[in-house]
């Protein structure tokens, strides 16, 4: 299990989805964690209530790469609600357990065992959840 | 912000990482003990020898061709330390010239001299002064490093500066656990008493901007092995300092700076290495002049090489067994990270990364009394890890792996 869940999180590192920048987006965040050098800038525009071109850019460890990548295909197309309802989601998995309605984010609980990669597969989330949160 | 510092371009620049291990990628986590060299000072060092090379002062082209390369990549270095061509000399490396420079700077010392080292520096911003006082009867007083935070006590180095110290010895960065010294505050206390400052600037040279006069050094030295170049030492001494100086030189050579220093027929095709790793590095930065960009590029660097090793710390912390060596948050520190593994031998640890393809040494890397003063002298020092600007998040996560296999004993 643990090496299936480590090619899904290698899958995106290597190949990462929507891996651009958006000009002028309705949804521009930028996170840094220090303490372990990632970066994550996150983008979105909000068409019709609806999430549309969600995309990222940035560098760093591949949990936080893969990650942002997952992002961005988990909440295209959702609204707003749902996005944040997900985001909840996905934070309380990685806080707590596995949860198998998540899809392919499971891998990533899979994968990070010690706190502080938690914060890398976290960071791409924090970021969207504060920029949705203030919009 | 997020400036993009594209490592695969600069990986390309490194022949040597085409190099393979059983089969394997090279990685190379040694850059503290040596860099790999930089295409460009590759090219320089050969196309000078390939072009013809001579001793100075002849009227034909390959001497005065070889006089120019020597002029620019001074030009180049004081352009890479912050001072002016002039000021500039080259030697055989750091140690030596700071032998150079130790012996006669302490022509001005006496029985009621004082000299101020550190426990944190390499011992050849040690030993030499040592040495020097000891033939001129002057006292030494080191500084204490806390065992604790890896930094220099602050309030010792106070209490050890007075209106008798002649020389305070001190280096930018420690080539053993990264920390980097605030020079610019010891050098303001150290002038206060009228002393003179001499920085070593071998370990930090590859990873932060420097600024001599900034910093208040009056001699700072480096070796530009450690970036990118070949083996070759450069120092840069304030002028009025490097006027007085009385070196030890030959009678028929030249008594004026810099070249009063370089005892003997240099280096010539390093220096023109020199030159080339200071092209590459300047290539790396923007700006209007090679200043500019010498300081633009080691900025980018610094900021690439911090999220790696932020992230190679984090990961070490977490280890079992594992003791990492390293100023606490907020620390400024180098990309150099120093550790032990409980229970294994640092060769053990070195050997099992080799055959992940990890290139790494072990040891007190001559910061001998900050080994003993943690007491693992015995143990054989510290496992060291350099980041270089060449080296990627990928080489940092697997190394992370690799170790957390071996502490695991998997
Ligand atoms: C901090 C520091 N100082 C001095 C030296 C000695 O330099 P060199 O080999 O040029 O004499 C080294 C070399 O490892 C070093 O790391």
């Amino acid at each position: 299990m643990q090496s299936f869940y480590k090619e899904i999180v290698l899958d995106h590192f290597q190949r990462p989805r929507n891996r651009r920048g958006l000009e002028e987006a309705d949804i521009e965040e930028h996170i840094h964690n220090p303490l372990c050098g990632d970066h994550v800038t996150v983008y979105a525009n909000l068409r019709g209530g609806t999430l549309e071109e969600v995309s990222f850019t940035g560098r760093g460890c591949s949990i936080s790469q893969a990650s942002a990548s997952m992002l961005t295909e988990q909440l295209t197309g959702k609204s707003r609600d749902e996005a944040q309802e997900k985001i909840e989601a996905f934070l309380e998995m990685m806080r707590t357990q596995e949860n198998e309605e998540l899809g392919e984010l499971v891998a990533l609980k899979g994968i990070v065992q010690a706190r502080n990669r938690l914060r890398c597969a976290t960071l791409a989330w924090e970021a969207m959840r504060r920029a949705l949160s203030g919009l | 912000m997020q400036r993009t510092f594209d490592v695969q371009a600069v990986r390309e620049q490194f022949p040597a990482l085409g190099r393979e291990y059983k089969g394997r990628g090279v990685v190379y986590f040694d850059g503290p003990g040596g860099s790999q060299v930089a295409k460009q000072a590759i090219d320089a060092v050969s196309g000078y020898m390939e072009r013809g090379g001579a001793n100075l002062h002849g009227v034909f082209p390959t001497s005065t061709e070889t006089e120019e390369i020597l002029a620019q990549t001074r030009l180049a270095a004081a352009d890479f330390l912050g001072g002016a061509p002039e000021e500039v000399a080259f030697g055989a490396n750091m140690t030596t010239l700071t032998f150079a420079i130790s012996r006669a700077l302490a022509h001005e010392w006496d029985e009621n001299s004082e000299i101020v080292v550190t426990e944190l520096d390499h011992r050849a911003n040690v030993d030499p002064w040592l040495i020097a006082a000891s033939e001129r009867g002057a006292t030494v007083r080191w500084v204490r490093v806390d065992p604790e935070t890896l930094t220099l006590d602050r309030e010792d180095l106070e209490r050890n500066i007075n209106e008798h110290t002649k020389l305070v010895a001190v280096g930018l960065a420690s080539n053993a656990v990264g920390t980097v010294n605030d020079v610019a505050a010891i050098a303001e206390k150290a002038h206060g008493a009228g002393a003179i400052v001499a920085v070593d600037a071998v370990h930090a040279a590859p990873h932060i901007p420097i600024d001599r006069d900034w910093l208040g050094a009056d001699v700072i030295t480096c070796s530009a092995y450690k970036f990118f170049g070949p083996h070759v030492g450069v120092t840069a001494i304030k002028r009025d300092l490097f006027e007085r100086m009385s070196v030890y030189r030959l009678d028929p050579a030249p008594d004026h700076i810099p070249e009063k220093l370089e005892t003997g027929t240099q280096n010539h095709e390093g220096i023109a290495g020199v030159k080339g790793a200071l092209d590459f590095i300047a290539s790396l930065g923007e700006g209007a002049s090679q200043r500019e960009k010498h300081i633009s590029a080691m900025q980018t660097i610094e900021e690439y090489e911090a999220d790696l090793a932020a992230k190679f710390r984090a990961a070490l912390g977490d280890l079992p067994n594992v003791k990492l060596y390293a100023a606490p948050e907020g620390v400024h520190k180098t990309p150099t990270i120093a550790f032990r593994v409980e229970g294994r031998t640092n060769e053990e640890v070195c050997i099992h990364m080799l055959e992940h393809g990890f290139f790494i040494a072990a040891g007190d890397f001559y910061a001998s009394t900050l080994a003993e003063k943690l007491g693992i002298s015995d143990g054989g020092g510290f496992v060291r890890a350099g980041l270089a600007p060449y080296n990627t998040m990928e080489e940092v996560e697997r190394f992370i792996e690799a170790l957390e296999g071996f502490v695991k004993g998997r």
